[in-house]
């Protein structure tokens, strides 16, 4: 019987740390109560655009998979309505990431910092999450009532999550020496 | 620390995601946007009659324990007078969005707005 030996890389194992950290918060913030349906603070995002910023997209887009699938797993909600909502919304953070890292490499003067990559992930992730529900599950116009709100608390939740990732990005950079924090313009 | 790592691009998205929120609420939030067109009238049993609501005017239902004064002004409907004990379907007062309705269950009177697009699916009190 012949045997698989998998290679490992130094990036796969990187994307296995923090794609466990991801999942932990994940995980824990799904047990948190909400006061409406529908409305989490989304911190793992916070994991996907600090790896973005010291990895670059691909091991984002690596992580921030990675993560809805397996939390899905483990939560027990692998193929149903709440995964789909999860994966259609990460997907949607991550292709405006990428414009936007794509941006700030051919504009450098208007490159974006964690503030701007967590607000545009959280509009971009509830705005088509919102659609993906409403094509996918609930096709009724009341639904759009609700759209400004969730718009407003994304926007508020991803200022919150730019200003932790700020912070962590700070320290990350003091306890480790990175002289210059590589925002998504080139892989390390 | 903040204003330190707020890079111009952050700014620029910022001040579009506050836009872009505004621009919702200014779209989905605003009344307009459920019209009423006419009202139905339902009386005991008879079958609804439609009342126009562009036309201003007050008129007069008799209902199970007497007549119900209804007025429609301005694309609105309110109950103006009721034999009823409770008036409650006075206190409602004007009902202008689509979908809305106004009842008075003692003398067996409903109006409803009805439009194109439907503000309720249903209204409890």
């Amino acid at each position: 019987m012949a045997i698989l030996t998998v290679k490992t890389y130094k990036d796969d194992h990187v994307i296995a740390w923090l794609t466990a950290l991801a999942i932990t918060v994940h995980v824990l913030e799904s047990t948190l109560p909400s006061p409406f349906p529908g409305f989490k603070p989304g911190l793992a995002n916070i994991v996907t655009i600090i790896v973005l910023c010291r990895y670059g997209i691909k091991m984002a887009a690596w992580v921030s998979l990675l993560r809805v699938l397996v939390s899905s797993l483990l939560l027990g909600t692998f193929m149903s309505p709440t995964f789909m909502l999860s994966l259609s919304g990460a997907a949607a953070a991550l292709m405006v990431l990428f414009l936007a890292i794509k941006m700030t490499h051919f504009y450098p003067f208007w490159a974006l910092g964690p503030i701007g990559y967590s607000v545009l992930a959280a509009i971009a992730h509830i705005s088509v999450q919102f659609y993906v529900a409403y094509y996918l599950f609930i096709q009724h116009d009341a639904l759009f009532s609700l759209l400004p709100v969730l718009a407003t608390t994304s926007l508020i939740f991803g200022i919150i999550s730019g200003l932790i990732i700020s912070s962590v990005l700070t320290n990350l950079e003091n306890k480790f020496g990175c002289t210059k924090l590589n925002y998504g313009n080139k892989r390390y | 620390m903040l204003t330190g790592r707020l890079t111009r691009g952050d700014i620029i998205v910022l001040v579009v995601a506050v836009f872009f929120v505004a621009y919702l609420y200014s779209v989905y939030w605003q009344n307009a946007r459920f019209p009423g067109e006419y009202i139905h009238v339902v009386t005991g049993d008879d079958a609804p009659k439609k009342i126009s609501l562009l036309q201003n005017q007050v008129f007069t239902v008799n209902g199970k324990i007497g007549a119900s004064k209804i007025q429609v002004e301005g694309g609105r409907v309110r109950f103006v007078s009721s034999p009823c004990v409770n008036k409650l379907c006075l206190h409602q007062g004007w009902l202008n969005l689509s979908g809305g309705i106004i009842a008075c269950v003692p003398n067996q009177i409903s109006a409803s707005i009805i439009g194109r697009e439907s503000r309720f699916d249903a209204i409890n009190f």
